[in-house]
């Protein structure tokens, strides 16, 4: 099976809106833990090391949410302590956590999609359907990168001056903010001169077409048809009811004894691409070690 | 493709393994337990000849006891004294015997055996058998004949005992209609209450003992009063369940006396009472026998008796402080639910009032400063362990645990089924919530007469009717503009999209919000859920 990188582009976009869709609508323990864990597996397998920042927005997030939520929901039968005549409950906590836990999967799944949506494939996918937000899109996404990489050059010239000390954490706040104006400034000019340039070269005149070098697969049938397929049937099944998980007033598994089935199924589906995305990583390094 | 094939089958498998059931533990799962059974009712299945006790506390879960009359056959020639005979009647009875073999089996036992024989063949009568030698009528004559000058009651000689009186009283509960009967039981009551202890428990037969608190249960359950929330029965602070958690072991057991070890006569108790609270306001020892053939008069007798239980039921109830305008078993079932919940939750002491919520509050600044340990870590090994940076840390840590310091934390254990404790009450109201358009929520408080200090509101007021009834509240906002979500778990919104709670005060309709509505001295609040968004309240009053 082809990565989804490699794949046409509609496959990744397909995959990772049903994964995220399911994740968000059917918010059971063990298909959260699964959408998270394979999130950030597919996250880790396409971004290696670089990604090290997002795994700590991610924790944060999670214990924030867990934190929260039962200071605002008192629901739940569990009571573990009363704050201030209010219920602090078990269930919310975990709601909370399930919460939380929904959205760094989400994250995670949205991350790795930029790192495999190039400007050129975000405009084959929406450029039919809308032109004019696909170039923004395709535009906006490409500021994350740059402005990374500006602030960075920004950091070093300021240091270069003498203007920016990483000394503790007060003055290297303070010097932030510095390199923050500087890049506002420059990130609005930019803004404007690209979009000078695309209207130079013709973009808002009338349609346009594109040369895409994405043919359609047999194998980009089968990623779309798979996450499709089981995401419909997963969110049926649990608008059915024949699996879920019932968080208030207390935390019960519900439906049947297969039900069990139905979590198999969107766990794999949700580290499938990590694992293809291994496989191919460990057959280049196998073939390159063989030569 | 046959490769992500093998990745999705092995997730399968696992995930199969994975996927583990819940397990509940309460006494009653225990008790089946700790006699090496999986369930309450394979134990049941499994009770024999002197497990009556058993018997009775599992009556009302619908189990089947296969083994008892087997066991008690084979044990018949042991059952010889008049008090043994009419308890193993009772559980025969239970057990779905031959209305016959029960009555050839305690025949001539009522009352030939002291107080005790007169109890248990009341208890007999009141299920449905009737002694030749000795009608229902003469043996409570017999018993309140028995009462002590102090209104208790005595095995032997002149000094009351708590236990003794706690059975005459459940004795008493089945036949409350009765001459005499109410006069004596409120006097037994007396009685009982100037036994009880500061920490809400007694002393029977010269020691302080978990059983005598589940029998004072079990007769103040089925007299209609509620021990959760009757002044006469809640000593400093601690009501009968407080004294009972106080025995009770982490996993669903309890201890015969403080520090002695799980103990199964106590455990058995112990669950009798908590199933007598469930069903708050009928008579424990009256069950409902499934008994195949009886003859016609029997029938009819019974369906007497069971008409003299229904008027019993409103007058026992009269002699409790709080009147229950209904009979409702679901909040009855709800709130004993709540409160064998707080059974089984930690033992943990009940005389320290806020030990729960200091203990919490530790384990929370403990977290706190752990992470803070870890984050100072985390510098160490990057090399930026500088003075500035440290501070900073610490101060964040440090405004993280200063609300948690200052904040009124409370644990469960202790927040639920009291009273707050007012220094100076300012007047009394009453305040009762109600659901009606929700079934089996009708009645979710009745009508109570709570004290308030001076400045309280109608909010602070629910606070302490939750609190007193163990009822969850779901409120958002702060200050004066809190807003009631939730009641007992019924939410806004839940019931149609203008369902919500609303109160009135003396029957009219506030125009501001329960925060900002000071209490008067007399005030009569009631909680109302409608599910039209039309205020019914007052309406239900006389209904």
């Amino acid at each position: 099976m082809r990565t989804l990188e490699r794949s046409n582009p509609f496959a990744p976009v397909v995959c990772i809106i049903m994964i995220t869709l399911t994740a968000a609508l059917c918010q059971y323990p063990w298909m959260t833990a699964s959408a998270l864990l394979g999130g950030a597996a597919f996250y880790t397998a396409l971004s290696g090391r670089s990604g090290k920042k997002t795994h700590l927005l991610c924790l944060l997030l999670i214990s924030a949410s867990a934190v929260i939520n039962p200071l605002i929901s008192h629901n739940g039968a569990t009571v573990l302590f009363l704050l201030n005549d209010r219920p602090v409950t078990l269930e919310s906590f975990c709601v909370g956590l399930s919460n939380g836990a929904v959205l760094a999967a989400v994250i995670y799944y949205f991350g790795a999609l930029t790192r495999i949506m190039t400007s050129d494939k975000l405009l084959y996918v929406f450029g039919k359907v809308s032109p004019k937000s696909a170039l923004l899109l395709s535009g906006a996404l490409r500021f994350i990168p740059l402005l990374g990489a500006k602030s960075r050059r920004i950091e070093e010239t300021q240091t270069a001056l003498g203007l920016y000390r990483k000394g503790n954490m007060v003055s290297s706040a303070k010097n932030k903010l510095k390199v923050f104006s500087a890049l506002t400034s420059w990130a609005l000019e930019n803004g404007i001169i690209t979009a000078d340039s695309m209207a130079a070269r013709g973009y808002s005149d009338g349609r346009r077409t594109y040369f895409s070098p994405y043919p359609f697969r047999a194998c980009d049938v089968v990623w779309i048809a798979i996450y499709s397929v089981s995401a419909l049937a997963l969110i049926t099944a649990s608008a059915v009811g024949a699996y879920g998980f019932r968080y208030y007033p207390q935390l019960l598994p519900e439906g049947a004894a297969w039900s069990a089935a139905f979590y198999a199924l969107y766990a794999a589906i949700c580290f499938l691409p990590a694992a293809v995305e291994l496989k191919e990583a460990a057959r280049w390094k196998y073939l390159i070690s063989k030569i | 493709m046959k490769r992500s094939l093998c990745f999705i089958f092995a997730a399968l498998i696992l995930f199969a393994f994975a996927c583990g059931a819940y397990a509940a533990g309460g006494t009653a799962e225990f008790l089946a337990r700790s006699a090496g059974y999986a369930t309450v009712e394979e134990y049941a299945f499994s009770l024999g000849y002197g497990e009556e006790w058993s018997v009775f506390a599992l009556a009302r879960f619908g189990a089947d006891f296969g083994s008892y009359e087997r066991s008690l056959d084979a044990n018949i020639e042991k059952v010889i004294s008049p008090v043994e005979r009419e308890r193993c009647a009772l559980a025969l009875a239970i057990c779905g015997a031959d209305a016959k073999k029960t009555y050839a089996l305690a025949k001539g036992a009522a009352g030939a055996q002291g107080i005790m024989s007169v109890i248990f063949g009341l208890h007999l009568c009141a299920n449905g058998m009737e002694f030749e030698e000795k009608p229902a009528s003469a043996m409570l004559e017999d018993l309140i004949s028995m009462q002590l000058a102090d209104g208790g009651f005595a095995l032997f000689g002149t000094v009351s005992d708590v236990d003794v009186t706690a059975m005459a009283l459940q004795a008493m509960a089945e036949f409350f209609t009765a001459d005499g009967v109410a006069a004596s039981a409120e006097k037994a009551l007396a009685f009982l209450s100037g036994a009880q202890k500061e920490n809400g428990g007694f002393v029977s037969f010269g020691n302080e003992s978990s059983e005598s608190i589940s029998q004072v249960i079990i007769a103040l359950s089925s007299l209609g009063i509620d021990c959760m929330t009757d002044a006469r029965f809640i000593k400093n602070g601690n009501d009968l369940f407080n004294a009972l958690n106080a025995y009770s072991l982490n996993d669903g057991s309890y201890e015969h006396v403080a520090g002695g070890g799980m103990n199964r006569i106590a455990t058995v108790q112990a669950l009798c009472a908590e199933e007598s609270y469930k069903i708050l306001g009928d008579p424990f020892w009256k069950f409902e026998l499934s008994a195949p053939d009886q003859d016609i008069s029997e029938e009819e007798s019974r369906a007497e008796s069971s008409a003299e239980e229904g008027s019993a039921e409103g007058s026992a109830a009269d002699i409790s402080a709080v009147t229950p305008a209904e009979d409702s078993a679901a909040e009855n079932e709800s709130r004993a639910e709540t409160a064998s919940a707080e059974i089984s939750a930690e033992g943990s002491a009940p005389d320290a009032q806020s030990g729960g919520g200091i203990r919490i509050k530790l384990i929370i600044l403990c977290v706190l400063a752990a992470l803070a340990a870890a984050a100072i870590c985390v510098l160490i090994i990057k090399h930026k362990a500088n003075f500035i940076n440290i501070c900073v840390t610490l101060c964040i840590f440090a405004a993280l645990a200063a609300p948690v310091l200052f904040l009124d934390i409370v644990a469960a254990d202790d927040y639920y089924g009291k009273a707050e404790s007012k220094e100076q009450a300012a007047g009394k109201a009453f305040i009762s919530i109600r659901a009606c358009g929700v079934e089996g929520k009708d009645v979710i408080l009745e009508k109570t007469e709570l004290e308030y200090e001076e400045g309280a509101t109608v909010y602070d007021l629910l606070i302490d009717a939750a609190r007193v009834g163990s009822i969850p509240l779901d409120v958002s906002g702060a200050g004066a503009f809190v807003y009631v979500r939730a009641i007992d778990r019924i939410y806004e919104r839940a019931h149609g999209d203008l369902s919500g709670w609303v109160y009135t005060v003396n029957g009219v309709s506030a125009s501001v919000g329960c925060a900002s509505y000071t209490l008067n001295d007399g005030d009569v609040i009631e909680w109302l859920y409608t599910t039209d968004g039309i205020d019914r309240t007052g309406t239900y009053e006389n209904s």
